[in-house]
């Protein structure tokens, strides 16, 4: 941001620092967003003692209300705060304390923003397209998938952690299967030491993550699908950040609710076991639905389809998590018949 | 500001109404005095406040407070209800689940204006690039077109006054406070310094301030009269 450190107020006279004048020519930029962080303290440290320049903050919140009050005319629809209230309760009751969650995150890395919580859109259908990928191909982007989101060596301040390319020829089940070795050889050497209370707070984040739960990758098309197993991490590492676990999660109560994503088989935990058979599901390219309460936990970008695009973020997930938590993933291994293990009522 | 309907009074208690009021009703007059204004700022950063440290109480009254404001933002984006409804919900659970990360609460409305615009510019990339199937999609097109047309005659009665104002000032305060442009985004359209962009936003809203002031000053007076 360009925010000059210095004003000058209309007669061209300078303004100093701090002063109730300076304060007041700042607050457009204050509220907006468009101060260097240095000058929003001040700012802010100003607002704290000066109960004028706060009204005169009033000023400028109430122009703004007023600038977008007259910009859309649309009303909300009857009903919209009694049913939101309804969305809090069901909100409220998963995270009763946010203060739960802000003292957990201040022992844990900087948080990315939360999940977003998606129109359902059910029953949740398997994209038809999708369903006629072989198994080559799924194995084939969850090798991308590792071998992109793989943690090791990526940090908050690098989000972009460069990737060896993967070959076109990587869309085999051997080159898969030599993806998934290396993760299994790469946790081992990077996992940091069990520590139950991460654990709890890995699960928390994977659905907390905006990254993770919205994609991090966005929600592709078939077509850039394709693209991205074949043309792999060259461009994923243009598009997407390292990093896509970051996230500290939100206590016990965010945990318990995250198992619905990725707890394909509903055995309350997410794990290499629900990715094999969400795997074998796409590959074996099943027709139908199945019931919504299945695909809604493999349904990781929220977008209402069941793509091999979550199953990279599966992928991604587990492969953060493994590190998190200290735990070795098990060697993956593609099998072609696994159903999706799903609930008994799954097809 | 005199008349606008945004925000609602402040909030009573722990005990909020479960039942829903039209927007209309919700709304009130803000105080007209400096130290009516100067207290309800304050008492908007209490409740991000307290709402950051877990009072869904507090939040609720904020949520009360601002979800006109989100949904007007949200429907411009969207372009219809329905959409626009998903993002308020949204955008209020996703600040429900900020709040302990929200570093200075009397930049609160700053700070969820900016959610919802990011999460309403998200939503919308995703209903872009979302897998559908051919039936979907075509569903899809079909509501889009129909929210098109919606927003065309929201835009035609929303912007009654902001359509007096030059095109560099509309363009700007609805790229910066609708769309969530930064200013270096908007100088880049417009071609502008930061600087001048700043200058232009607040030339933008002082106008549009003046145009209101002008419409309703006849009409309180024709009232009075």
């Amino acid at each position: 941001m360009n925010a000059p450190r210095r004003s000058t107020s209309s007669d061209g006279s300078a303004v100093g620092l701090d002063s109730c004048r300076w304060v007041r020519i700042q607050l457009p930029r204050y509220l907006d967003d468009e101060l260097p962080a240095d000058l929003t303290t001040r700012v802010s440290a100003h607002l704290e003692r000066c109960d004028a320049c706060v009204e005169e903050l009033g000023r400028v919140q109430d122009d703004l209300c007023d600038v977008i009050d007259h910009l859309v005319a649309a009303e909300p629809p009857a009903g919209l705060l009694a049913r939101l209230h309804l969305r809090l309760d069901e909100e409220m009751q998963d995270l009763p304390l946010a203060a739960g969650a802000a003292a957990q995150s201040a022992a844990l890395p900087a948080a990315s923003p939360p999940a977003s919580p998606a129109r359902v859109t059910s029953p949740l259908r398997l994209g038809p397209r999708v369903r006629a990928l072989g198994p080559g191909l799924a194995a084939a982007a969850l090798l991308a998938g590792i071998l992109w989101g793989w943690p090791s060596g990526s940090t908050e301040d690098d989000p972009v952690a460069p990737r060896a390319p993967v070959a076109a020829s990587s869309a085999d089940e051997d080159a898969a299967s030599r993806g998934i070795a290396n993760l299994s050889t790469a946790s081992r050497s990077t996992a940091p030491g069990g520590d139950s209370a991460r654990a709890g707070l890995t699960l928390a984040a994977l659905e907390e993550d905006e990254m993770l739960y919205s994609g991090g990758i966005e929600c592709i098309t078939f077509e850039e699908a394709i693209d991205t197993v074949i043309v792999g991490p060259v461009l994923w590492g243009t598009q997407l950040p390292g990093s896509v676990l970051s996230a500290p999660g939100v206590g016990a109560a965010g945990a318990a609710r995250l198992v619905r994503r990725g707890d394909i088989d509903g055995n309350g935990r997410f794990e290499w076991k629900d990715l094999q058979g969400l795997f074998g599901y796409l590959g074996e390219g099943r027709d139908g639905e199945a019931p919504p309460e299945c695909l809604a936990a493999a349904d990781f970008d929220g977008d209402g389809v069941v793509t091999v695009h979550d199953s990279v973020i599966a992928a991604q997930a587990l492969a953060r998590s493994a590190e998190w938590t200290g735990q070795a993933p098990e060697l993956f291994a593609y099998e072609s018949d696994n159903p999706l293990p799903c609930r008994s009522s799954c097809p | 500001m005199s008349s606008t309907s945004l925000p609602l009074p402040p909030p009573s208690g722990d005990d909020l109404p479960a039942v829903d009021l039209p927007a209309a009703e919700l709304s009130v007059e803000l105080p007209e005095g400096a130290a009516e204004r100067e207290a309800r700022t304050r008492e908007d950063a209490a409740l991000a406040l307290r709402a950051g440290a877990g009072d869904a109480a507090a939040f609720r009254t904020l949520i009360e407070r601002y979800h006109r404001l989100i949904y007007k933002i949200a429907r411009r984006k969207a372009g219809n209800e329905a959409d626009a409804e998903d993002i308020v919900q949204d955008v209020s659970l996703h600040a429900w689940r900020s709040l302990p990360k929200l570093r200075d609460p009397q930049a609160f409305l700053g700070w969820l204006m900016a959610i919802a615009q990011n999460r309403a510019n998200r939503f919308c990339d995703r209903r872009r690039r979302k897998v559908v199937v051919l039936d979907e999609a075509r569903h899809t097109l079909e509501e889009r077109e129909r929210g098109r047309a919606e927003r065309a005659d929201a835009d035609e009665e929303g912007g009654e006054l902001v359509r007096r104002l030059p095109d560099e000032m509309r363009l700007a305060l609805t790229w910066k406070y609708l769309d969530g442009c930064s200013y270096e985004e908007i100088g880049e359209r417009l071609d502008m310094s930061f600087h001048q962009v700043d200058y232009l936003l607040r030339r933008a809203k002082a106008a549009l301030r003046r145009e209101v002031e002008r419409v309703e000053r006849p009409a309180e007076e024709g009232h009075a009269g």
